[in-house]
């Protein structure tokens, strides 16, 4: 549905011309939901507002449906796609439905009238996101995350075939960031719309996302499955040279701490010992399963509700909690600078 | 059919024009707000002709209004003469700086716009003086048979006035945060002010006193010659500001949303700013500045109507400025036994603390967020 090759995008002022990315090729499919991913600055934000035909690429062209977007005009344009943007708009004395009766804009004649298919569109839109609740409060006395939720009410009223989100999660918290993508995805699925959206919730993205879109801080794009994408390298590649270790194994950035020593681990149930794992790496002991260090090694013996155990070579310790695992390891095996 | 929030199916609700669940209104909004102050512009405008140094009955007045005769002559002639042209300019004027006031707030997205604090009046002035100044140069004799036509100048350079300190004020509000922007506005105004001053330096005694009058804004001067055309460019004004409400209403969001909606934006600013300028221009070139009504009048609209859609806001606005206008020229021709009373007098004595307590007491006008 949307296509672009060999695009190059970034800034023409009159005197010189900045690159940000450049030879980009995309592709995205009706139905689906995108996330783009990518560290600050590599670009994320102008290629959202290019694909978006904000601003125009440098080179190639952003095709949708067949059309180049930048030969559309503004109201052609605005039926074809949507887009919900980080900074907030002012709201003024609008209300939610007042709001997202503006989606209707580029369907509407030249005062604005709405005919009874428009309302159809906005009462769609508030119920697909769930938004019934919003549409007579102003959406200047809104939390973000309501807010959110009506710009997005807004965009679908557009009925566009692409909607464009640029760091919609940005400001919520985590149960609202959870309930936006999946709604999101939903969207994707029911009303086949495409979505694309930028996002830093790798985790997130990870799980939800038909395919990802991950723009290195080199200004190069790699596009697939969240899966195939960890499989091929191409997450671990894009992360080490931000200097971040990408956990292939759950997805998940390590720390890249360096290890000051290992611990021996025993017994527990699989979430004890997952999260004991977790706290050790975090203050930089490496956790083994069998240490074969001829017991010069502290090991940790793990006791269900009981606690821990610890033994560091003189005689071993009871604790009750993790920290207190944490402080007395860090006593025993200090930091060697 | 379509879903309720608890799942229950519920009437599709594309069935009744005015939806019943959902309101672009906040509270309920009277059908009866534009009846109400159709009623006010009409009583205040029946009061105005009635009121004066000599009291003309409302009952004949009406008549008189009617088309019927009345018998005392003078009567007659005090309305045809002074007091109708005055109520009428009042009314087309003070409707007119209601809504450029509502399209320069929306347009800069500020709620303390207004022609006046943008230095639309003090550009429309300036070119007004210029013209006038240099008329005086040429020879008043020679202007003087060509009367339309100095009185066509006037508009026109009023006009460039206003929209040369427009194009500064777009040019530097992108750059600029709102509240800057209504300082630059201010000291533009008092600029071309100050300009005035320098230009009236230069005419004779008598214009500079003509010109001293008519700056502290007045609906007095304007007379039946001065309506062909006073109405046909205030109209037309008019006309484009009603037309101009949908892409208003897009412009509350700010322009990149405004631009995402389908609006061409550069377009839209250049109209709305226009038809800002064709509206204060003439009306300061032939009652002079006029303070305040453009600010207050829109805030007026938004607070009987408790919306931002500007398909009844641009109309309210127009309804209350014409209303104020018409109330405090009202309070000036009171016949007041001592003096004269200045026409911004009055609107800086209502407007300023109107002002003041709408910073004060909103929310979101103290972050300049409306």
């Amino acid at each position: 549905m949307l296509t672009a090759e060999n695009l190059d995008i970034g800034y023409r002022s009159r005197r010189k011309t900045t690159v940000v990315a450049r030879n980009l090729s995309l592709k995205l499919k009706a139905g689906e939901f995108v996330c783009l991913l990518g560290p600050n600055g590599a670009g994320k934000s102008t290629l959202m507002r290019t694909i978006a035909g904000i601003q125009p690429p440098l080179e190639g062209s952003v095709v949708l449906d067949g059309v180049d977007i930048q030969t559309l005009t503004p109201n052609q344009r605005a039926i074809r796609l949507s887009v919900v943007l980080t900074e907030r708009a002012t709201a003024g004395l609008l209300t939610g439905y007042a709001m997202v009766c503006l989606g209707r804009f580029p369907h509407t004649g030249w005062f604005g009238g709405m005919t009874d298919e428009d309302r159809d569109a906005v009462h769609n839109a508030i119920e697909l996101v769930g938004a019934q609740a919003l549409g007579n409060r102003l959406v200047a006395e809104l939390s973000d995350g309501e807010r959110q939720r009506i710009m997005m009410a807004r965009a679908l009223a557009q009925e566009p075939r692409l909607m464009i989100l640029d760091e919609i999660t940005a400001f919520l918290d985590l149960p609202r960031r959870i309930e936006i993508i999946r709604l999101l995805g939903r969207l994707a699925k029911d009303a086949e719309h495409s979505i694309l959206i930028s996002t830093h919730d790798l985790d997130l993205a990870l799980r939800t996302a038909d395919r990802i879109w991950l723009l290195r801080a080199d200004g190069t794009l790699v596009t697939g499955a969240p899966e195939d994408l960890i499989l091929d390298g191409s997450f671990g590649k894009a992360f080490a040279d931000e200097g971040i270790d990408f956990d292939p194994l759950d997805g998940s950035f390590k720390l890249g701490t360096e290890y000051r020593a290992a611990v021996e681990i025993s017994g527990g149930d699989a979430v004890q010992r997952a999260w004991t794992s977790r706290a050790l790496e975090r203050n930089g002991f490496q956790s083994l399963d069998h240490a074969d260090q001829g017991g010069t090694c502290p090991s940790l013996e793990l006791l269900g509700k009981a606690g821990w155990r610890l033994r560091t070579g003189s005689a071993p310790q009871s604790y009750d909690t993790l920290y207190d695992v944490v402080r007395a390891l860090k006593k025993a095996r200090p930091e060697t600078r | 059919m379509t879903k309720s929030l608890e799942g229950k199916a519920v009437d599709p609700p594309s069935t009744s024009a005015n939806d019943p669940r959902f309101s672009t209104h906040r509270g309920r909004l009277g059908p009866f707000v534009f009846p109400v102050l159709g009623t006010l512009l009409a009583t205040l405008f029946i009061l105005e002709l009635a009121i004066g140094s000599i009291p003309i009955p409302v009952g004949d007045v009406v008549r008189f209004l009617l088309g019927a005769e009345l018998d005392n002559e003078v009567w007659e002639t005090i309305l045809w003469d002074l007091r109708v042209p005055r109520a009428i300019a009042a009314l087309v004027c003070g409707a007119a700086l209601g809504a450029a006031g509502l399209q320069l707030q929306t347009l800069f997205r500020n709620p303390l716009a207004g022609p006046w604090a943008l230095g639309l009046t003090g550009g429309a002035e300036l070119g007004a003086a210029v013209t006038i100044a240099a008329g005086t140069i040429v020879g008043s004799a020679f202007l003087a048979q060509l009367e339309f036509l100095s009185r066509l100048g006037i508009v026109a350079s009023a006009m460039i006035g206003a929209a040369a300190v427009a194009a500064i004020v777009a040019a530097v509000a992108r750059r600029v945060s709102t509240m800057t922007l209504l300082i630059v506005g201010l000291m533009l105004g008092y600029l071309a002010e100050g300009l005035v001053s320098v230009v009236m330096h230069f005419t004779t005694e008598i214009q500079g006193k003509v010109f001293a009058s008519w700056s502290d804004g007045s609906f007095g001067g304007v007379q039946w010659e001065d309506f062909p055309i006073l109405l046909p460019t205030l109209f037309i004004g008019l006309a484009m500001a009603l037309l101009m409400v949908k892409p208003l209403n897009a412009l509350l969001l700010g322009e990149r949303y405004a631009a995402s909606l389908g609006l061409p934006v550069e377009r839209a600013r250049l109209l709305t700013l226009m038809g800002a300028v064709i509206l204060a221009a003439p009306v300061t070139a032939y009652c002079g500045p006029i303070l305040f009504i453009g600010i207050i009048a829109p805030h007026m609209a938004r607070g009987v109507l408790n919306t931002s859609d500007h398909r009844t806001l641009m109309p309210a606005a127009m309804l209350l400025g014409a209303a104020v206008a018409l109330a405090a020229d009202l309070v000036v021709h009171l016949p007041w036994d001592r003096h004269v009373l200045h026409l911004n007098a009055v609107n800086a004595v209502i407007g300023a603390p109107f002002v003041i307590a709408l910073l004060l007491r909103n929310r979101n006008m103290r972050t300049m967020e409306f």
